[in-house]
């Protein structure tokens, strides 16, 4: 639902299945155009879904590009899909999983489901697992308990879910203003951890490129 | 609120500030565009905003996804050679040079802002690639341009509408996306570029006195004053930049293809060719003067450096230093 909700208002996935079927044609011709046009289209979804369900950025990431490169390898094999989306989306979810289980091989998993659909985490879950500094982590742990469950219930609502203050008021029965102030005071306290956060980013990736 | 009060909190609650960070609003990216440039003291909160908003929303900012459909775009040019492991890990190191996360948001907030009307009352958008390091810009209509350091396209806003036409100073490659009846034009100065579905490289920097036009892929069509060319796969062709005096011939593939990679590799370079080479590469008058009695050979290969890495490699190796007076970087034995 959130995925509908918050592709329409960022404008991706602006084609419909029959502009797909075109670009799945000019990518079967060898023009890789066609591939990069669905690929431009429907990143956010994926990226958004993955990240709900897996935690791990990089892993999202490498995701999206290892089907895409898949699907450039096989396109000669590859008939045209019946729904492209769904068909896209269908073989993201089962690399999502599959680099999963290779992530943990030491736990067991249920065997006895086929294909078991990745669970969606809790906003907070994920907002520290996008992380990929463990101080920083660490940080955002600490803030995010000192924070309220309605702070954080706002910011959700207003940030990840995309409503606006005034939808919020009317999900929760609180008046704008109050919505708005309380969004405010957990800013300032993000603040804090943020700031450090885009500092040690830029130190990490200086001492990456020297080396 | 007084906007001039503003701290990022404020920017982030700020709902039309965030259509213009979503960019989902042209009336409030427009809005937010002109405020910025006019109030660049607040700039710095208003990326700190930015940040966040991706980061709460958690959203993939448009850097980083600019760096990973590079990721995706080599992989796919190795993807028809033989099957072999590909590892995203090397692509993840050298495209971590154009991520540079505060460099980015910078960038963001300046490269956007469009040129002021020079000519026509047409507004543009402006790529530009700093003095350095090249970049990628993908077009509306899905055209791919490689837009080469010390470069700056121009992208009128009607671009895709009817017609395709951008300006170009510096050098690019373009690999052009089909659309028949949409004509793709390139033009600097007065030579214009035709693009008959294809993928080609413009070159006239303001230093150089020619412009070269190479073509990769497809078939090209170069106009210039009364004269016109058409270009096979292979052919590169050179003319005045002031007035046409086309010449054709065949262009090096190998080099040509090394700079489509990002590979520089020097071989026992001379001086002479480690200026021709850097000068090719980065859009910049390079001159190397070494000591005569010191014979110089340089061996060295950069995957996707900017030039002041490049540079930092080649001075330290043979005790030089770089110099930028008029227009023209000069490499040269460190004076005392």
């Amino acid at each position: 639902m959130l995925n509908a909700q918050r592709s329409t208002e960022s404008g991706a996935g602006r084609y419909g299945e029959k502009e797909y079927a075109g670009f799945w044609y000019e990518m079967q011709q060898d023009n890789e155009q066609g591939l990069y046009k669905i690929y431009h289209d429907l990143y956010d979804n994926f990226y958004h879904y993955g990240i709900s369900v897996v935690l791990d950025k990089g892993m999202v990431k490498e995701a999206i590009n290892d089907i895409f490169v898949d699907i450039w390898r096989k396109r000669h094999q590859l008939g045209m899909p019946e729904s492209i989306q769904a068909y896209l989306f269908i073989s993201f979810k089962r690399k999502l999983y599959k680099l999963l289980t290779k992530s943990q091989k030491g736990t067991v998993l249920a065997d006895n489901q086929l294909f078991p659909e990745p669970e969606e985490q809790p906003y907070e879950t994920m907002l520290i697992r996008q992380e990929t500094d463990s101080l920083v982590k660490e940080k955002l742990e600490k803030m995010l308990e000192l924070l309220t469950t309605r702070q954080k219930e706002f910011i959700r609502m207003r940030f990840y879910e995309d409503l606006s203050i005034e939808e919020i008021a009317i999900k929760t029965a609180a008046t704008p203003r109050t919505i708005y102030n309380t969004i405010h005071n957990a800013l300032v306290r993000i603040r804090e951890v943020y700031t450090d956060a885009s500092f040690i980013a830029l130190l990490l990736l200086l001492i990456d490129l020297e080396n | 609120m007084d906007l001039q009060q503003y701290k990022a909190e404020d920017f982030i609650l700020n709902d039309s500030f965030v259509r213009y960070c979503l960019r989902s609003n042209d009336a409030d990216v427009q809005f937010w565009e002109d405020w910025l440039e006019r109030y660049p003291h607040k700039q710095e909160e208003a990326i700190k905003a930015r940040e966040w908003l991706f980061r709460l929303g958690l959203r993939i900012t448009p850097e980083e996804k600019e760096a990973e459909f590079g990721k995706l775009k080599a992989a796919i040019s190795v993807a028809d050679t033989p099957v072999k492991k590909f590892s995203w890990r090397k692509i993840v190191r050298i495209a971590a040079a154009a991520l540079l996360p505060l460099a980015a948001a910078t960038w963001w907030f300046t490269a956007r802002q469009p040129a002021a009307p020079a000519v026509a009352t047409e507004s543009y958008t402006l790529f530009k690639a700093g003095d350095s390091l090249r970049r990628q810009v993908m077009l509306a209509d899905g055209s791919l341009v490689i837009l080469n350091a010390h470069s700056t396209l121009k992208v009128p806003a009607s671009y895709n509408q009817q017609k395709r036409n951008l300006v170009l100073e510096g050098e690019a490659l373009f690999e052009v996306a089909k659309a028949d009846n949409k004509p793709f034009v390139v033009s600097s100065g007065n030579l214009q570029v035709q693009a008959l579905g294809t993928a080609f490289k413009l070159r006239a920097y303001y230093y150089d006195k020619q412009a070269a036009v190479t073509l990769v892929e497809g078939r090209v069509r170069v106009a210039q004053e009364t004269a016109v060319a058409e270009l096979q796969p292979g052919e590169q062709l050179i003319t005045g930049k002031a007035h046409a005096r086309f010449v054709k011939n065949k262009f090096d593939e190998e080099r040509e293809n090394a700079w489509r990679s990002g590979r520089l590799v020097f071989h026992n370079a001379s001086p002479d060719e480690i200026a021709a080479t850097l000068t090719y590469w980065y859009g910049v008058n390079v001159k190397v003067i070494t000591r005569k009695n010191k014979p110089i050979r340089f061996n060295g290969v950069f995957n996707n450096k900017s030039l002041h890495e490049v540079l930092a490699a080649v001075c330290f190796v043979n005790g030089l230093e770089s110099v930028t007076k008029n227009d023209t970087l000069w490499v040269q034995p460190i004076s005392k």
